[in-house]
């Protein structure tokens, strides 16, 4: 959809849509169409949309109506609480007035407690939501997701078929792809527009009842936004900056506000109402349904999930896509769950991601906006000051060092020492395999807590990693590892022709040497591995140049084709650089040949890093002797009796390879659970296998595995 | 019949040589006609003649005095119709050192003994050179007790011995440390029942008539002083000592990354020594994985930890509660870890047989040492 209007007024648009609904939903209404009112993201709209009503997101972040809901509810209550209430028993809110049916959902205390209380006026379902994202919980939720869709069929006496659900989840997840992307705009830097405006696009399309058209009227918008950016029109640098923890709209929006006038731009919200909702999509192409629209709803990172491991990773994400220079935690106050989750929210951003975190602790009232800008200008000033020790560094003076460098034919490292003079950031190029090639800048002991940007060479040739210095961004960083990047690509074009610099090595054997011819044709006419084979000697075959991890999967792809259909076992080795170890190396691949050849496995295409362990005790076996480790605990064993001992031995072994999982030793065992645990009980009595550290049973699992080799007929 | 002035002659010109012991062992033999040999006060045998050779074939051989001949020493009895002189060369207090004759006439006893004098006055330096190298200096009864239990190895315990009961506990500290005297003094201070031996780059200290429940004081004590060492656990037979001896000193050789513990017990490194038998595969036939060599450059490029994270899991066996704990983080930021390795590495962290296989690797590779980490460090 091609957008006429100016950005701004549809901003204002948007952000206006919530007064607008009122009149559009009773106009749905009088045309006889319910409507289901919803306030969290776990509930899936898809669910009502099926159903033929209209799903709208009732209203609850708004100051006014929290001292009318204060004469029910305690005042320490969460404001979202209360306001939602407050619309509700007040009746102030008109979407609330024309729903139907409200459904919530078992989230935070508080709002269990608000949904018992407005089944006084209102039909109220609740469906139960489990404590954590397990697979349990996962199967307990679908359930409740079929058990939601029967109720909605009762109630509005209708029947929800497969295409009428499926049909929803598409429609659902073209709008959520939309305002991804909207959001995703956002990771220009500087930034196009101001985080509110995304915001208010985001919360005003959940009060768009026209869902078939909002997915082209927000890719309108994103297009337009960039096109403008194209032709210039963008925010000035500012503090960019992440607002996470509870949801941020209505009156809270102050928060935002107070960032966005003070310096900074929020170009990205974590919480229920900004990205997380949208970075994940309901699998379509899929048989059950149900099951794929559970996993996406509960997937939602919020913190009364336990634990909350969803928003940790996400976070991380975020933090590094949308280049974040600060993290905003807001709270609002008597949220536990959001209050208790920021003790570690804030370890992660400072110690993992090295970036200042503040968190706001906050509600609807304006009464502490003054305070609450003091504190974030405060905040964004410190991140401005760092910034402003930068040092300028001129870009285009950078290319010209670059290029003048690369025509003389300077070698690399005197192009970055050149660049190093000037700017003062520190630069490393590495080769392939991750070898220093070239540096400049002081010893790397002085980097060790620096920031590093890095980039990779085109063709997996290797990267260049810049340092972020206090006297530099790291945008100036990147920016310049970027130019000497392209540099990279136009030097190659000068020398192309020349043979790779550091090949990697590796041997193939065979059981057969008919197995090997045919690989090493194969792997001589494929194109895309870069790998040359020798032609075989006896049972083995040399491989030069490899290239890397990349080229080895090939190469091991090829081989896969090549024995299909064949009885004899091949095994790959690893790549390794120094042509010294040749010979060694293929004896190694010829022992592990005859190691793999005592394992049963499905594939006849053995790779050496499945033998390590083998390998090792193998080793071990032959040149140590077993006294010399031989733990009490077995020696204790032993004195069980030779029948007893047998039986206690090979439980042991079994239930320490399976990590003292006494299922999977169970399964391993072919032995029925009671019978297993009545073992296990003899060994604690005898060794407290239970009591043991992690690191002490791979010990004695490990003697316990040279023993076996050792005594193996072989 | 001989001069003992010819004797002087005798020394004075083998001080001139590089080989002082054995020339004089072997010239003092062709004048004299008695067997010489000269015996360090750690048992060494620093030099002997070829009658010693034949009279004490083992102790020749080794070059260090076999409980068995010690004993006969002590005993002073004629062995195949010769006598005995020994005379001891004193440094400070202590014996440092021994002059062995053995000569066949039992008449001429007073002249040997004042030769032996005479040897001892005038080799005395040679001897104390020979001391400086050990930080210990104890009877010689007590360096072959230690001899015999980590060295000699008895398959049954000798009854002239007489070794304490009770069960043992063998602790070693490396000389290249420096702080060998004070390690020693300090498990001197907590426990009394104790036995040194020392070789040439490590000390081990036998610690006897340990009780079950001594053991957690004596490791609690050991670890808050954070006194680099190597403990064994207890055990009860004491033909094991050589044993121990031989896995502490695997232990000790093992490179240390990231753990920064100064004791190292047995229980928690013995399988890190046990894998050092295995650094041949890295070393000379160049094992090598991919997949271990982008996650040791990624936490070289990054300033991250993730091998070792993922070395710490998959050592607590794939447990995010207690690996988090022994790592100090918190368990989220252990989940967000393992999310990069597994994004890194590209392999499925959840597969038993996987971990298996990575931790053998991650054992092998941290056994080989620096050697292996070369390769990402910096050039320049």
């Amino acid at each position: 959809m091609r957008i006429e209007k100016e950005l701004p007024e549809i901003f204002e648009e948007f952000g206006e849509q919530r007064k607008l609904s009122f009149l559009e939903i009773k106009e749905y209404k009088d045309r006889g169409i319910p409507v289901v009112g919803m306030y969290c993201a776990y509930f899936p709209p898809e669910l009502a949309i099926a159903a033929g009503a209209v799903p709208v997101a009732l209203c609850s972040f708004a100051e006014e109506t929290i001292p009318a809901a204060e004469r029910f509810m305690p005042k320490s209550m969460c404001p979202l609480v209360k306001s939602s209430y407050g619309f509700a028993v007040e009746d102030k809110c008109p979407l609330f007035h024309f729903t139907d049916l409200v459904i919530g959902e078992t989230t935070c205390d508080g709002k269990k407690k608000m949904y018992e209380m407005m089944t006084e006026f209102k039909p109220v379902y609740v469906m139960e939501l489990p404590n954590s994202q397990s697979e349990r919980g996962y199967e307990f939720w679908r359930g409740e997701v079929i058990r939601a869709k029967e109720y909605l069929e009762e109630f509005f006496h209708v029947v929800i078929t497969d295409e009428m659900i499926r049909n929803a989840v598409r429609l659902n997840n073209r709008i959520r792809m939309s305002l991804r992307s909207l959001c995703e705009v956002m990771k220009l830097d500087p930034a196009p527009v101001s985080g509110e405006d995304i915001q208010k696009m985001v919360l005003g399309s959940k009060y768009r009842f026209d869902f078939q058209k909002t997915p082209e009227l927000v890719e309108g918008v994103r297009k337009k936004i960039l096109e403008e950016y194209a032709q210039g029109k963008k925010l000035k640098q500012r503090v960019r900056i992440l607002v996470t923890g509870c949801p941020v709209g209505g009156d809270s929006l102050k928060v935002i506000r107070a960032i966005e006038d003070n310096g900074g731009v929020v170009v990205v919200t974590e919480n229920c109402s900004g990205v997380r909702a949208l970075s994940t999509m309901v699998e379509e192409e899929t048989e059950d349904i149900y099951g794929a629209i559970a996993r996406k709803y509960l997937s939602t990172g919020c913190s009364i999930m336990t634990p909350n491991d969803n928003r940790i990773e996400l976070l991380g994400d975020i933090i590094d896509e949308y280049h974040v220079e600060g993290v905003v935690e807001v709270i609002l106050t008597g949220c536990h769950s959001t209050g208790a989750e920021s003790f570690y929210i804030r370890k992660f951003v400072n110690e993992e991601k090295r970036l200042p975190y503040i968190a706001i602790d906050t509600d609807y009232s304006n009464a502490d906006s003054g305070q609450i800008a003091t504190r974030l200008t405060a905040f964004i000033e410190m991140i401005q000051a760092e910034r402003a020790c930068e040092k300028p560094v001129d870009m285009n003076y950078c290319y010209k060092i670059v290029l003048a460098g690369t025509n003389e034919g300077c070698p690399e490292g005197k192009i970055l020492e050149a660049i190093w003079e000037y700017t003062g950031i520190p630069i490393r190029q590495y080769d392939r395999q991750g070898n220093l090639n070239a540096c400049a800048g002081p010893d790397r002991t002085t980097q060790e807590n620096a920031l590093k940007v890095e980039k990779e060479l085109p063709d997996g040739q290797g990267s260049i990693a810049a340092y972020v210095t206090p006297e530099n961004s790291r945008k100036t960083a990147e920016e310049l590892v970027e130019i000497l990047v392209q540099s990279y690509s136009m030097r190659k074009q000068f020398t192309q022709g020349e043979k790779y610099g550091h090949p990697d090595y590796l041997w193939v054997a065979a059981e057969r040497n008919e197995d090997l011819m045919r690989i090493y044709y194969a792997v001589r006419q494929d194109e895309h591995l870069k790998g040359k084979p020798d032609r075989p000697e006896g049972k083995r075959m040399f491989v030069s140049c490899i290239q890397g991890k990349e080229d080895r999967k090939r190469l091991i792809s090829v081989c896969r084709e090549c024995m299909q259909d064949r009885e004899g076992k091949i095994v790959i080795g690893n790549g390794f650089q120094d042509v010294s170890g040749r010979e060694e190396n293929g004896r190694l691949q010829e022992r592990v040949l005859k190691i793999a050849g005592e394992k049963k496995e499905r594939s006849n295409v053995r790779l050496v890093e499945n033998y390590y362990y083998e390998l090792a005790v193998e080793c071990m076996s032959e040149q140590m002797e077993l006294a010399l480790v031989y733990p009490e605990e077995l020696e204790k064993l032993r004195q069980e009796g030779a029948e007893k001992w047998k039986e206690l031995y090979e439980t042991l072994y079994w239930y320490l390879r399976m990590k003292r999982n006494v299922a999977s030793t169970a399964a391993r065992m072919k032995m029925h659970r009671n019978t297993l645990l009545y073992r296990i009980g003899r060994l604690n009595e005898i060794m407290k296998v239970d009591e043991m550290e992690g690191a002490e049973c791979e010990r004695i699992l490990l003697v316990m595995e040279v023993e076996r080799r050792k005594n193996a007929p072989f | 019949m001989f001069e003992i002035e010819n004797c002087y002659r005798i020394i004075f010109e083998a001080m001139l040589e590089d080989s002082t012991f054995r020339c004089i062992a072997e010239r003092m033999e062709q004048y004299t006609k008695a067997g010489t040999a000269f015996v360090s006060g750690m048992g060494k045998v620093l030099a002997c003649s070829s009658v010693y050779a034949d009279l004490f074939p083992v102790s020749a051989g080794k070059g260090h005095l076999a409980s068995k001949d010690y004993m006969a020493m002590r005993a002073r009895k004629e062995i195949a119709g010769r006598s005995w002189s020994v005379t001891p060369v004193y440094g400070g207090k202590r014996a440092i050192g021994y002059v062995i004759l053995v000569y066949e006439q039992k008449k001429e006893e007073g002249l040997f003994l004042e030769l032996g004098e005479i040897l001892a006055q005038n080799l005395k330096r040679y001897f104390e050179e020979e001391q400086k190298q050990y930080v210990f200096c104890q009877p010689l009864k007590e360096h072959m007790a230690g001899f015999l239990l980590f060295k000699e190895e008895p398959a049954v315990r000798s009854e002239e011995w007489n070794f304490p009961e009770g069960k043992y506990l063998v602790i070693l500290i490396r000389k290249d440390d420096g702080q060998t005297e004070e390690t020693a003094a300090f498990l001197r201070s907590i426990w009394k029942c104790m036995q040194i031996y020392e070789e040439k780059d490590e000390v081990f200290v036998l610690l006897y008539q340990v009780k079950e429940k001594d053991v957690p004081f004596l490791y609690g004590a050991i670890e808050a002083e954070k006194r680099k060492c190597c403990i064994s656990e207890m055990f009860s037979d004491l033909s094991l000592c050589g044993n121990k001896k031989r896995i502490l000193n695997r232990m000790s050789r093992v490179e240390d990354f990231g753990e920064k513990s100064a004791v190292r017990r047995e229980k928690e490194w013995s399988m890190q020594g046990m894998y050092t038998y295995t650094t041949a595969l890295i070393e000379n036939a160049w094992l090598r994985d991919y997949s271990m060599e982008r996650l040791l450059l990624e936490d070289e490029r990054n300033h991250t930890e993730l091998y070792h994270t993922l070395k710490t899991y998959l050592l607590c066996e794939n447990n995010v509660t207690v690996a988090a704990k022994r790592l100090h983080i918190h368990r989220n930021t252990l989940v967000y870890r393992l999310k990069q390795i597994k994004e890194c590495i590209d392999v499925d962290t959840n597969d038993y047989e996987v971990c298996r296989e990575l931790l053998a690797c991650i054992m092998m590779y941290d056994s080989a040492g620096q050697s292996i980490r070369s390769r990402t460090d910096y050039e320049d």
